[in-house]
């Protein structure tokens, strides 16, 4: 599988995506969002 | 472990302030990232193994800490390394991760007891948010941010802890690899010992002396 091919089921448009896979970047992009909003809130007040 | 890792950024934050917090929170998660980029290749349950062993973590430490320092131009690269290397420490006590070899892997498994998994993230936000506020919260209102920050990251673990626990999970702790080995300087020193002994015995009979003896006799 080429690099294109992999950028594609990383957005979603590939047809054997995998939804475990999805899923997983999803949960590891809530703590992410949390803290860098948060992070960002926090200087801002300073 | 899951919302554990954001908790090490912040924690590390503290220590080199000038380090971006979103470069720092995908180092502590990046070889979960990896595992998850590389999966589109050859299947994430094999990557895993690879991106999560010593070695496999060690190069990806560095690698990170290269392109934080080369293409963001910014001081702190250590703080990237500590935070991609931090990931297998913090990992041990969820799940088995492995040594040397990418298949004997060791960990406390507490994914597969997802009260006690709770209870030790909760504990390593809580004191690491505490410290991030000591540091960087000095009004009401920066606290404030602190603690819906800490209560959002309790309540992400509070999540995935109740999923986990519908599994109906099975605790398998370990602490020893799979099987014994020997160091490999030691199978190293038998394999040459063994390649120069087998041309010897190999080689073509050659008559003793006694057998000479008697031949003549």
């Amino acid at each position: 599988m080429d690099l294109t091919e992999a950028l594609l089921k990383l957005l979603g448009f590939a047809r054997d995506w995998s939804a475990r896979a999805r899923g997983f970047a999803f949960l590891l992009s809530l703590p992410l969002l949390v803290v860098t909003v948060a992070d960002w809130r926090i200087r801002r007040r300073r | 472990m899951y919302a554990g890792h954001a908790a090490v950024a912040l924690a590390l934050k503290t220590r080199d302030p000038r380090v971006p917090i979103a470069p720092l929170v995908l180092a502590c998660y990046g070889p979960d990232w990896l595992e998850t980029f590389l999966g589109f290749f050859r299947g994430r349950s094999e990557m895993a193994l690879y991106t999560h062993y010593l070695p496999g973590l060690l190069t990806g430490a560095l690698a990170a800490a290269a392109l934080y320092t080369i293409l963001l131009r910014r001081p702190g690269g250590w703080v990237i390394l500590a935070g991609w290397l931090l990931h297998w420490p913090a990992d041990f006590f969820t799940a088995h991760k492995g040594l040397l070899s990418p298949t004997d892997r060791v960990g406390l498994d507490l994914y597969n007891l997802p009260a006690a998994d709770f209870a030790v993230e909760a504990l390593l936000i809580l004191a690491c948010c505490a410290l991030y506020g000591r540091t960087f919260a000095h009004s009401r209102g920066q606290r404030r941010w602190v603690l819906a920050m800490a209560a959002l990251l309790v309540g992400l673990q509070a999540m995935l802890d109740s999923g986990l626990a519908q599994a109906r999970p099975e605790w398998n702790p370990s602490l020893s690899e799979n099987q014994w080995r020997t160091q490999r300087i030691f199978v190293l020193s038998v394999w040459v010992g063994q390649s120069l002994c087998m041309p010897l015995a190999l080689s073509p009979a050659t008559p003793s002396a006694s057998e000479q003896w008697r031949s003549m006799a």
